[in-house]
């Protein structure tokens, strides 16, 4: 003979219309009979309005936060260079080969005093291919310090750097974040960015955010940037991006991803920055 | 309107309140919801069409929702379940004219006392719950999104609302007989 506990399933299926005829004819016999589960299908029914009842509405912001990402991301996309061009770039550039390490690589490392052939000796991981700059013929080094993303990593596509990495950025008035938020805005290429990295990685948001700590300090004012790139990173299927300008000595990034620090800034030798990645 | 924004404005509601339920904050339903709208769009490339988008859709959600779930009982940050409700002012009380007049439910059935309700279920309990009642999938759906065998999906919504009731009965927002709190209980003629 059959318990309650077969008929209160057969009632969370009625419930669900998820129940053959035959089991509803058998389930109804059985309840003509049975006050307790009776009370369950009142029960389980009650349950189930009273779920789809309470649904309140998303926040704004869901949707445009997730709308904005996507924007930047598109953004992102059409500014990739074509694979082929990517794999010409690896062919040509073997020798110059730019190794950032973009896992306890934070910027400081990159420029600090550690010296970036004793990083990569720990683990270097990420590559990216170079530009053939006349005064970068061998590459700095820098590493991660997660020996998990290794093999991963090592099996990634060589990322290209393009050969005005140093190019002067045309002049602007307007500061790096009204620039670049209104390129974003337009859905345009920032018109003064002279050069694009590419960092491709997965799982590693973590670890890119540490990039992007600085220490607040001043823009220089009425200054015009000796140099300027756009550091973009695809972190676990989202795009990020960071703003790079030298002043002289001075090298301030932005981030563009983070909407409560927008302005990351550090100071940094510019001649100690190039040693780093040119040697 | 893009497309992505007409997918996101017609998902966005149901997967924030799955998102909301599974987790029971608000913050992290945002979270949750973003970073699931998020993936999907970067994946869209791996939807291939051989079962309904939502279907795709809410399979994200689900393994955003069980990651999330998880680093947030990892790191300790938030309990699972809040015990002090007084920085939630919402919290108001369901409609009635959604209770039939012969519900169990009283009407001091709240809103927080659902949600409480909801996060004392284990997690896959929950959440095909969830799927079950907010977004109204067939069985044979959540147990596509699952990847479940529909058996399971069956006996897993049935000890989902089983525990519901039962945790609700002693909390004191369901009024019933005796008899009623033991759902699942011995046979009778």
């Amino acid at each position: 003979m059959k318990d309650c506990a077969y008929y209160q399933e057969l009632i969370s299926r009625l419930v669900d219309r998820e129940i053959t005829p035959e089991e509803g004819e058998e389930l109804a016999a059985h309840a003509r009979e049975c006050e307790e589960c009776r009370a369950v299908y009142t029960a389980f029914v009650s349950l189930s309005d009273t779920l789809c009842a309470g649904l309140v509405d998303p926040p704004e912001e869901l949707a445009e936060n997730v709308m904005a990402e996507i924007r930047r991301a598109e953004l992102w996309k059409q500014n990739r260079r074509p694979r082929r061009q990517m794999r010409r770039w690896a062919a040509l550039a073997a020798s110059a080969v730019l190794v950032i390490g973009v896992g306890a690589l934070t910027l400081p490392r990159l420029l600090g005093a550690k010296g970036a052939a004793k990083a990569a000796n720990s683990e270097a991981v990420y590559s990216a291919e170079a530009p053939a700059e006349p005064a970068a013929a061998a590459a700095g080094a820098a590493a991660y310090d997660t020996a998990a993303v290794s093999e991963e990593a090592a099996e990634m596509a060589p990322i290209p750097v393009s050969d005005d990495f140093a190019a002067p950025a045309s002049e602007t008035t307007k500061s790096e974040q009204e620039m670049i938020h209104e390129a974003i805005a337009r859905s345009e290429e920032p018109e003064t960015v002279a050069d694009i990295v590419d960092v491709t990685g997965q799982g590693r948001g973590r670890n890119i955010a540490a990039l992007l700590v600085g220490t607040p300090g001043e823009l220089p004012s009425g200054v015009t940037p000796d140099h300027r790139f756009l550091l973009r990173f695809d972190i676990d299927g989202v795009s990020s991006q960071v703003l790079i300008s030298v002043y002289g000595e001075k090298v301030f990034y932005i981030s563009l991803s983070g909407e409560e620090s927008d302005m990351m800034l550090s100071d940094y030798g510019w001649s100690s920055l190039r040693a780093k990645i040119y040697n | 309107m893009t497309e992505e924004q007409i997918l996101v404005r017609e998902y966005e509601r149901n997967v924030y309140n799955i998102a909301l339920r599974m987790s029971g904050d608000r913050e992290d339903a945002l979270d949750i919801s973003q970073e699931s709208f998020l993936k999907a769009y970067h994946s869209l490339h791996s939807f291939r069409g051989d079962s309904r988008f939502s279907v795709w859709l809410y399979r994200i959600v689900s393994n955003t929702c069980l990651d999330f779930l998880r680093e947030r009982k990892r790191r300790a940050e938030v309990p699972l379940v809040r015990g002090d409700d007084a920085d939630e002012p919402e919290q108001t009380e369901i409609p009635d004219e959604s209770l039939s007049p012969e519900t169990l439910f009283e009407r001091n059935l709240t809103r927080e006392a659902l949600r409480r309700g909801l996060m004392s279920l284990p997690e896959d309990q929950r959440k095909i719950l969830l799927l079950r009642e907010i977004e109204g999938f067939s069985y044979e759906e959540i147990a596509d999104i699952l990847s479940l065998e529909s058996g399971t999906v069956k006996s897993r919504i049935f000890r989902a609302r089983k525990k519901l009731c039962e945790f609700l009965i002693e909390d004191g927002n369901i009024s019933h007989p005796s008899s009623s709190t033991r759902t699942g209980g011995g046979d009778k003629p």
